[in-house]
Order: structure tokens, then sequence, then C-alpha cells
């Protein structure tokens, strides 16, 4: 009986051994089924964020783009992350949207700003864009929507404007999957409570999301591309009071409150919320 | 020959007992993307022959198990593609290392089965190291 279990594990070992010496060879390269390397995803990060700023409203007032960017030098600062692999652009726009593209690039729209509660709030939402873009969820997502022959293309010029457009829409509307979310998410609570910015308004604005759902859902496109915003809000809060952290002011309220209202949502949220 | 059957299998005995192999081929050829074809096909062979001769049944129950490990081996390739298509899971070195692991021993056991299928046929008795152990605790004379 035992001749023939080390006869068993000498088959065994032996397709482990075959499988070994196999993953010695770095077929990845060999296969080029490389991940696009950093410079496309810059490029194309460029050519995406070149096609909105033609077609969209780019906010360029310096104290709306300084204090998102306050909050931005805050969440990198914290967790050592490169500045410049992040660059802020607020658009104007209702919906309630913020979105990473290739390159670093984080599109905030002025939807988002006026329904968040408090700076704090907003910070969640950027840092787990900020996520995505350090996990590099987005050139994953990109060459699995779109195929690594159409990254290629786009980058070397091949594409035309209404590729770059589709593929911008992709990226703005539709969601990374479940994993990648909450990957995003919880790296976001993590990068609150390094910055010391306190990660629970965050889950309240999961919260504030989920209420608000039946009747917005058309307008919140942040909140439906990103389903079950009370299980988020739950979990976020779970990780978030295990966490021992201290938090300082992000903006103070008159700044907020200006924003808000040069963002021309702030009054109006309030009411439309009491 | 002499130890293993005090006589000649008869050309009939020889021909249910090679089938049972070609089953297992028919059936790795249908079911390569999903394993579970071989074993059910061979699974069937070995249940119709469960009244055969000493040896129909032996090598009935070789042709059976020796497709275990690769049910096994497989399974976890089939599964394993289908999150690198449809969930984040990258093709990594080790994934592709897998595959072609898993290749390999498909087409050794390809091969090693086309030989015991003909031997078989003349009536030759072959022995799989271990898999024949594991027949010969379950099928007596």
């Amino acid at each position: 009986m035992m001749k023939t279990l080390l006869k068993g594990l000498a088959i065994a070992t032996s397709y482990f051994l075959v499988w070994y010496v196999f993953s010695l060879v770095n077929w990845v390269s060999l296969f080029q089924i490389e991940r696009i390397s950093s410079e496309t995803e810059k490029k194309l990060g460029d050519l995406f964020w070149e096609s909105i700023n033609k077609t969209e409203t780019v906010i360029k007032d310096k104290d709306v783009v300084n204090s998102v960017d306050s909050i931005v030098i805050r969440i990198c600062d914290g967790s050592n992350i490169e500045r410049k692999n992040v660059q802020v652009h607020v658009l104007k726009s209702a919906d309630v949207n913020a979105f990473a593209l290739p390159g670093g690039h984080l599109v905030v729209l002025s939807g988002l700003i006026n329904d968040v509660k408090s700076p704090e709030a907003l910070a969640g939402v950027l840092a787990h864009e900020i996520a995505h873009i350090e996990r590099k969820h987005v050139s994953k997502k990109l060459v699995k929507e779109l195929g690594m022959t159409a990254m290629a293309g786009m980058a070397s010029g091949g594409a035309g404007g209404e590729v770059i457009k589709q593929a911008v829409k992709t990226l703005s509307s539709s969601a990374f999957d479940r994993k990648m979310e909450k990957e995003a998410d919880i790296n976001a609570v993590d990068y609150l409570v390094n910055a010391e910015i306190d990660p629970l308004p965050f889950a309240a604005l999961m919260d504030q999301f989920a209420e608000d759902q039946p009747e917005l859902l058309s307008d919140l496109s942040w909140l439906s591309t990103h389903p079950d915003s009370k299980e988020r809000a739950i979990y976020i809060r779970e990780y978030a009071e295990k966490k021992d952290y201290t938090s300082k002011t992000l903006l103070y309220p008159s700044n907020w409150e200006a924003l808000q209202h040069k963002l021309g949502g702030g009054d109006d949220m309030e009411e439309e919320a009491d | 020959m002499e130890e293993f059957l005090p006589y000649q299998p008869s050309d009939h005995e020889a021909e249910k007992a090679s089938n049972s192999y070609l089953m297992s081929l028919i059936a790795i050829i249908a079911g390569l993307p999903l394993p579970i074809i071989n074993l059910l096909a061979t699974g069937i062979f070995f249940l119709g022959n469960r009244k055969g001769t000493y040896f129909v049944r032996w090598h009935c129950t070789q042709a059976l198990l020796s497709q275990a490990s690769l049910l096994f081996i497989n399974s976890y390739g089939f599964w394993w593609t289908i999150s690198v298509l449809f969930t984040e899971t990258e093709a990594s070195n080790d994934y592709i290392a897998y595959l072609l692991a898993a290749l390999l021993f498909n087409i050794v056991e390809f091969f090693a089965t086309i030989y015991t299928a003909v031997q078989v046929r003349k009536g030759i008795h072959v022995e799989w190291l271990f898999y024949s152990d594991l027949t010969s605790v379950f099928v007596r004379p």
C-alpha cells in the first residue's frame, strides 16, 4: 500500500515539477501579454483628456481647483503616492460622478462636489479613484473592455475621435468589477486614515447614495456604476472602525461652503437635503 | 502475462478491454474543454462492463482511474481559465506554465492510452504506474 502511495506521490510531484520548470520561463513577455506600458498609458490618458477638454466645460477657477487639489495632495502625501501621478480636473456637470482615466487623470464633476455633505466625503471618493489609479485598475479595465490591439492603435494615433470618445464613455460610465471596487474602497479608507482624514463621512456618503438611489438613479452616475451602496457603506464603516485613527480638519467650513457655492449648488443642495 | 491471467484472453475480451481505452480517448477529444465528459464516458463504459471477465473489468477500471488525475488537473485549469477570462485574474506566468504542463500531461496520457489500447487489443496486459496498483485493489479475479 505504501509503495502504491509513493508511486502516486511521484506522479503528483512530477506534475508540480513540470509546472515549476515551465513557470521559470517569462511567458507573459514572450507572448506579449504585457499590460500596456506606462508610456502608452500616459499617451492614452492625454488623448482621452484632450477629447474631454474639447467637448466639456473645464472649471479653471483657482479657488475650486486649489481646494480639490489640496485634498488630493493631502491624500497623496499621507500614503507616499507620487503627486505627479495624479492630475485632477474639475468639469462642470450636474452628474454626480468622478472617474479615473489612464495616465493618472482624475476627473471630478461639479455635481459630485455639490452633492456631498462634507469635504471628507469628497476626499473618500477622490481616494477611491486614486486607488483605482494606483492599482492600475484603469488600464486593466481598458484592456479587458477594448482589447490590447485597440489600445496600441489608439496610442499610436490610429484611432478617430469617435473611438476615443467611446473609450472615455466606457471609463466614465461603467463600473470596474466588484472585486476592484471593493479593493478601491478599502484602499481609500487606508489612504484617508493615513492622511488623518475621517473615513466615516465616506461611509455616510454611501448611505446617502443608497437613500437617494430610487429617485435620482439617472443623475447619480457614480452611484449607478458602483452597485450596492448600502453594502459598501457597511464594509467601509466596519473597516474604518477597526482602524485607530486621528482626524484633522481637511477644509475650513467657510472654504467648503465657498467651494460649493461657487459651483452653483451649495444653497440649492441644502434645501433639497432638508 | 501468465502472472496476471492464467489464460490468453479471447479476441472478444481483448476487444472489449481495448475499447475502454478507446472510449477514454474519444472522450478526451470531445471533453478537452470540459474534462468531466471523459470521466462520464469512461464511467458509463465501466458500468456497462461490470459483469465482464476479469481481464475486461480490470482494464475498464484502469482506464477509468487513470483519468482521475487529469480530471483534477484539467478542472483546475478550466476554472483558472474562466477566472482569467471573466474576472480580473491575470494571465500570469504561473497560469501559462500550468496550462502547458497540463497540455503535456494530456499528450502523454493520450499516447499512453493509444499504446495501451493497441496492446490490450492484442491481448497483451499493460500496467500503468500507480494506477495498476490501485486497479488491483478495486478489481479482484
